[in-house]
């Protein structure tokens, strides 16, 4: 098969963890993950905006998510992502990996 | 599962609003920008700046496609046959001489399969098949072979597994409202037995099917015969079927995928040589010693003076000389208990020594 499986690096897996977390509270488009990542971390997170698209065309090819054109409160027709029963499962997976990856690194950093 | 879904989803999504999808982000960070003070060509410039190269995102937003192949096979489909339209002169020319170039091949290549790689399917050893044709001394080219030289050959041989004998026949048939002519062969008794062919249903011929003059109607009729004029019967053993007017008894049904022993012909049915007066007659020898031979020969003389009178009293009309056709063979004849043929050419024929079956055509 052609399938171009790509081995998800810290950074990719990072953002795809966002947007699911941010999807699972409710549909949203991309500008609205974005502005939302954003504010929720006061900032200290700003998304790539240039990666966050092919973020979410990847998730929405593997599943996770699903997307469909809507019109927002003024009147613009905006895509808008919501999160599949497959999509909340690989959040839960994520999170715990998230979990185990940032006790471990505390861990190591507690030494010095 | 997961490749399936995959699929599904990059057949059912497609990419065509990332455009749309890339302008509302940078509109509604705009809009944002000057909610938070900026001048409307400040806003605009830094949410342009932020979201980066669009150019970049959408490529690599396709990118993503897992099944991106395919939408490109699909594209250069639709170019390819975008510049065939554009010179559709040249699109038919190409595609003409494709089309004859590949039928041709494969017509030929069939029928190299059916000449010479696979000219008798089903039959066994068929690379080990010769053909025995007579000559006549002083004549140029080739005649059938006797019955009595192939009753010689048979005995004389210790080379060859076996000698069969068939001569190309047919009979019209009935089918439904309509007569068709559908081609069949005489054969020796051994015939089923010396190619290795075991029919299907019933039996082959029996030995001394093949001999006594019309003494044995019985026929072996093919799978496709089977098949379309009796609806695969099971039970079509031992019921008759007119052939050349003349109930034959249906002993056997060949096997799908045998078509007789002559190459491009898919015979229909088989009978023993011994009904070759039934279907053939007029090949014949007449033996002047019988005196229903003196009969038929002044018969001929007489229709030949009509025909001569006949063509003086109308100018215009031509009658050429007529023959006798259908002529039976006189009752004296029968005492050979041969269907004999061509008494004349009882010339040897040439044998290849390691070669061991041959079939003979009578």
């Amino acid at each position: 098969m052609l399938l171009r499986r790509r081995k998800p690096d810290a950074l990719q897996g990072t953002l795809d963890l966002l947007v699911l977390t941010i999807l699972s509270r409710g549909p949203h488009h991309g500008y609205g993950i974005a502005a939302d990542i954003e504010s929720i971390s006061d900032d200290l997170l700003r998304v790539e905006e240039g990666s966050l698209y092919p973020a979410l065309r990847r998730m929405e090819h593997l599943g996770w998510i699903r997307a469909q054109w809507q019109t927002t409160v003024n009147n613009r027709s905006a895509r808008v992502y919501s999160l599949t029963r497959a999509g909340a499962a690989q959040l839960a997976e994520q999170r715990e990996k998230w979990a185990s990856l940032t006790r471990g690194v505390t861990r190591v950093l507690r030494i010095a | 599962m997961g490749a399936i879904r995959r699929l599904l989803n990059s057949l059912t999504t497609s990419d065509d609003g990332f455009n749309e999808e890339v302008r509302f982000h940078i509109d509604q960070r705009t809009e944002r920008n000057i909610r938070n003070g900026m001048s409307p060509a400040d806003a605009r410039r830094d949410a342009i700046r932020r979201f980066g190269n669009a150019a970049v995102a959408s490529e690599r937003t396709r990118d993503a496609n897992l099944f991106r192949w395919l939408d490109d096979l699909r594209r250069d489909t639709g170019y390819g046959l975008r510049m065939l339209t554009r010179t559709p002169g040249f699109a038919a020319l190409s595609i003409l001489c494709l089309m004859l170039g590949i039928g041709a091949n494969a017509a030929v290549f069939s029928w190299i399969e059916g000449i010479l790689l696979r000219p008798f399917p089903l039959v066994a050893d068929e690379n080990r098949l010769f053909a025995v044709t007579g000559i006549d001394r002083g004549t140029p080219g080739h005649t059938d072979v006797s019955w009595p030289d192939w009753l010689d050959l048979q005995r004389g041989s210790t080379l060859a597994d076996a000698f069969i004998a068939e001569k190309i026949t047919g009979t019209t048939l009935s089918v439904g409202d309509r007569a068709e002519r559908v081609p069949g062969s005489m054969v020796s008794a051994n015939y089923f037995d010396a190619i290795g062919v075991r029919p299907l249903l019933g039996r082959g011929f029996a030995p001394g099917e093949d001999t006594g003059r019309n003494a044995h109607p019985v026929t072996v009729i093919s799978y496709q015969a089977w098949q379309d004029r009796f609806h695969g019967d099971p039970a079509i053993v031992g019921r008759t079927q007119m052939l050349n007017g003349l109930p034959h008894t249906i002993v056997g049904v060949a096997p799908q995928g045998f078509f007789g022993t002559f190459v491009g012909y898919a015979f229909q049915f088989w009978v023993p040589a011994s009904m070759q007066p039934q279907f053939s007659g007029g090949v014949y020898k007449l033996d002047d010693r019988s005196a229903s031979a003196y009969r038929f020969a002044a018969a001929q003389l007489e229709l030949a003076v009509l025909a001569e009178a006949l063509s003086q009293v109308v100018e215009s009309r031509r009658v050429t000389r007529p023959a006798v056709a259908g002529q039976r063979v006189p009752d004296a004849f029968a005492s050979h208990q041969l269907p004999k043929v061509h008494d004349s050419n009882r010339k040897p024929a040439m044998v290849a020594p390691w070669l061991p079956a041959i079939p003979v055509r009578l």
